[in-house]
């Protein structure tokens, strides 16, 4: 009787608790389907109309394969992602209406790329700083471009090589600063930093299409030469949360050399430079270490500038004996002559745009502690910043020459 | 079922009862206050934590682990231990409603945004019951295999970060007033002083006589993953970011990017942390059920574990609806209830047993 008496509360227990499961199923408030969702690879911001205007990327999944050179499912004919451009007097007004036009939401967890609009840059942009700080599935790391009018043309532009146009563009930035590097790539967290510290001012790379044909049908791609192509441009100087201007490619490369963002890079360089100011030879730099040390004299900073490098002859445009010490050494005075030529002329360009990315107020902070504290009190760092001296010291070494002791140029003449 | 622990498992259950919300909110208070000088306000509070520590450890070495308000009963009269009692079980509810509001919150603003705050705080709340019922032997074990995972999280946090990180976003030190830093020091000594969670372990210690030692200990692993965790968030993400973001440990840990194909790791972490925070939650919801037994002197607070969490998730859906109310009294009230509860009043409680035992003993003499 008692274990009959038992069995039957064990029972309803057990079927009481049943309905109690369902509560472990509370991720079904959030449950989404991948077919319901639009995987976003880039988007663009612009300033239209007096409202935002949001374009994005959406992953076309019937597309065929991820390379354009592959095979794989799905129709070739159909483009490998789709863009959308909608309106709103906010982003979030935007991005909501993107649903009137879309039958997928949005997810922007897998964004790569993120393009502004000089219209907007121009006007500000703490609202898209903010939205990417706060939104749970906004990408902090997205690389951050500028474009020189609409921005949303960019996002329209099919790339060959890659059908994923959001990480063709990451892989060009992250190859052009491994490589180049006249400007290192710059992401949405790094740009909220630097525009957070103490001086205020960051610099962002330009996305630029170099036609005004825009490349959106699958077709075009068929072409060995594409008319029109992405690439990067000049580098945009951001103060406050406004862009001031551009800095040329040669500007922007001589920043490199003062923020000790110098990864790789190729300097062209004249081997006799007292013979011929030509620049006739190449050197890459492999190595190298920027030490920017402040130091106040009466009434304005002086920059001490340490630039220190080292790295290898891939060109040689005349005749030099490359085992002779002399002749390196007058080469690395060329090498160190030509980098102190694109540092001066960079400083004399952000000098000019008053805007300090060289990050010399952070370093100044770090250093003359007393100082910066006064100088944040009177609110008087532009001025302080237009006094700087910079005094750049570069040292460069020619570590090896390649896989040849002489030129060409020697050979032929003996 | 209550079985008991040995040293380093309660050191290590002190790790738990403060790391998890420790380590998540306050890089950004004390950030706000001092910016890069973080790493020298957690000095203070340590020391603070040590402080109290010794105050818990004696304690529980003179009642030589018997239940805290018992032996207080013993002591004084058992109008006093209920009173006592009464006052520490309020303080309980309420500590162990704002955890969980933290974890629900914290919940809601990653990971699950469209469910209801009462579905995922009565859910948290079952899976703690269920943790508590199985007592304290279970939890310390469960706790010591989270605490291990550290060996695979930490490397994987650094390693992951190791590229975005640059040790002059350290400098320059000391930039604050003495005064800032004591004002940053505040409320993580506050966090600290939550080793006096032993006070209601001690009945379970194998080794009550060394009480001192799990706390010190405990506190210790404390500061320094707190100094690990500050460092690098300011390495990676310098001393202005952090005021930006609420959670600055997650945001760093969002960036890891191991080669193309490993990337969001935030919710890898993330999960981890919810391991944690579920055992601190039941850690404060046993101290709860164990304070409820020795003040109305029950013999099986089994029956009553559900009842007291009904009201810890009541006060968390309603008197802790509002998040700004809840980060300000994690910034400004905090302080004092956690000090007048966790210091002040185990400190008058050592003064008075050891006042009365050196009149005893001159008592003693003088017959």
């Amino acid at each position: 009787m008692n274990l009959r008496k038992l069995l039957n509360t064990k029972l309803l227990c057990s079927v009481l608790c049943l309905p109690l499961c369902t509560s472990l199923l509370s991720g079904c408030w959030d449950a989404r389907e991948l077919s319901e969702l639009g995987i976003t690879s880039g988007s663009a911001y612009d300033w239209e109309d007096n409202q935002w205007k949001a374009t994005y990327q959406i992953i076309n999944p019937s597309s065929g394969s991820s390379s354009m050179g592959g095979s794989g499912g799905g129709s070739t004919s159909s483009p490998p992602f789709i863009t959308f451009t909608v309106k709103g007097k906010t982003i979030m007004e935007a991005i909501q209406k993107s649903n009137l036009t879309s039958i997928r939401e949005m997810f922007p967890s897998h964004s790569r790329v993120t393009v502004i609009g000089d219209r907007l840059a121009k006007r500000g942009i703490n609202p898209l700083l903010d939205i990417f700080l706060r939104k749970q599935d906004a990408r902090e790391t997205v690389y951050v471009f500028i474009h020189s009018g609409d921005a949303g043309d960019v996002l329209d532009q099919l790339m060959q090589l890659t059908k994923n146009q959001g990480a063709g563009i990451q892989l060009m930035i992250e190859q052009e600063s491994k490589l180049l590097s006249y400007y290192p790539g710059i992401r949405m967290f790094e740009l909220a930093m630097n525009l957070a510290s103490e001086s205020g001012c960051a610099a962002v790379p330009e996305l630029m299409l170099t036609d005004s044909k825009i490349m959106d049908e699958t077709s075009e791609t068929g072409q060995t030469n594409l008319p029109s192509r992405l690439a990067l441009g000049r580098l945009g100087v951001l103060k406050g949360d406004k862009m001031v201007g551009w800095l040329s490619q040669k500007e922007a490369f001589g920043l490199s050399f003062l923020t000790n963002t110098i990864k790789s890079a190729m300097i062209p360089f004249a081997s006799r430079p007292q013979i011929s100011e030509q620049l006739d030879s190449s050197y890459m730099i492999q190595k190298s270490t920027t030490i920017v040390q402040p130091r106040w004299a009466r009434d304005h900073f002086i920059m001490d500038i340490h630039i220190k490098g080292s790295g290898v002859i891939h060109e040689i445009g005349s005749k030099v004996d490359l085992n002779n010490q002399a002749a390196l050494a007058e080469m690395e005075t060329s090498i160190e002559n030509n980098i102190l030529e694109v540092v001066e002329q960079s400083w004399k360009s952000v000098k000019k745009l008053n805007a300090d990315v060289t990050g010399f107020a952070v370093r100044i902070h770090r250093s003359d502690k007393k100082r910066w504290r006064s100088i944040r009190q009177d609110k008087n760092w532009d001025t302080v910043f237009q006094n700087i001296e910079i005094r750049p010291h570069v040292h460069m070494d020619i570590e090896r020459t390649g896989l040849s002791s002489k030129s060409f140029k020697s050979i032929q003449q003996d | 079922m209550n079985g008991k622990i040995g040293t380093t498992q309660a050191a290590m259950l002190v790790v738990t009862t403060v790391l998890p919300t420790a380590i998540v909110i306050l890089p950004q208070i004390i950030g706000e206050y001092v910016e890069q000088d973080s790493v020298i306000a957690i000095i203070p509070p340590t020391l603070a934590g040590l402080g109290i520590a010794f105050v818990i450890g004696s304690v529980i070495r003179f009642s030589n682990g018997a239940p805290f308000l018992d032996w207080i009963r013993e002591k004084s009269s058992p109008v006093i231990s209920v009173l006592l009692g009464l006052l520490l079980l309020l303080f309980y509810l309420d500590t162990s409603s704002t955890i969980l509001r933290e974890f629900v919150n914290f919940v809601k603003d990653n990971v699950l945004l469209k469910t209801p705050v009462a579905v995922i705080a009565t859910l948290i709340l079952l899976i703690s019951i269920y943790m508590v019922r199985k007592g304290i032997e279970v939890m310390a074990r469960v706790n010591s295999l989270v605490i291990l995972l550290f060996l695979f999280f930490v490397p994987l946090y650094l390693s992951g970060l190791w590229g975005e990180m640059n040790i002059h976003r350290l400098l320059p030190l000391f930039d604050h007033s003495a005064a800032s830093l004591l004002l940053a020091s505040l409320t993580p000594s506050t966090w600290m002083s939550e080793v006096a969670v032993l006070l209601f372990l001690a009945p379970y210690l194998r080794s009550p006589q060394k009480a001192r030692l799990i706390g010190y200990l405990g506190l210790l692993f404390v500061s320094l993953m707190m100094l690990f965790s500050i460092i690098t968030i300011l390495m990676v993400l310098g001393p202005q970011y952090i005021k930006l973001t609420t959670y600055p440990g997650f945001s760093a840990a969002s960036i890891i990017q191991i080669g193309r194909f490993i990337e969001n790791l935030d919710v890898l972490f993330i999960s981890y942390w919810v391991m944690a925070i579920y055992l601190k939650f039941a850690i404060f919801l046993f101290a709860t059920v164990e304070c409820f037994k020795q003040t109305f002197r029950v013999s099986s607070s089994r029956p009553f574990i559900a009842a007291l969490g009904l009201v810890i998730v009541m006060e968390c859906l309603y008197t802790w609806k509002d998040q700004a109310e809840l980060n300000l009294y994690n910034k400004e009230g905090r302080f004092l209830v956690f000090i007048l509860f966790n210091a002040i009043l185990p400190l008058a409680v050592l003064l008075v047993v050891k006042l009365r035992r050196s009149r005893h003993k001159r008592k003693e003499c003088e017959t």
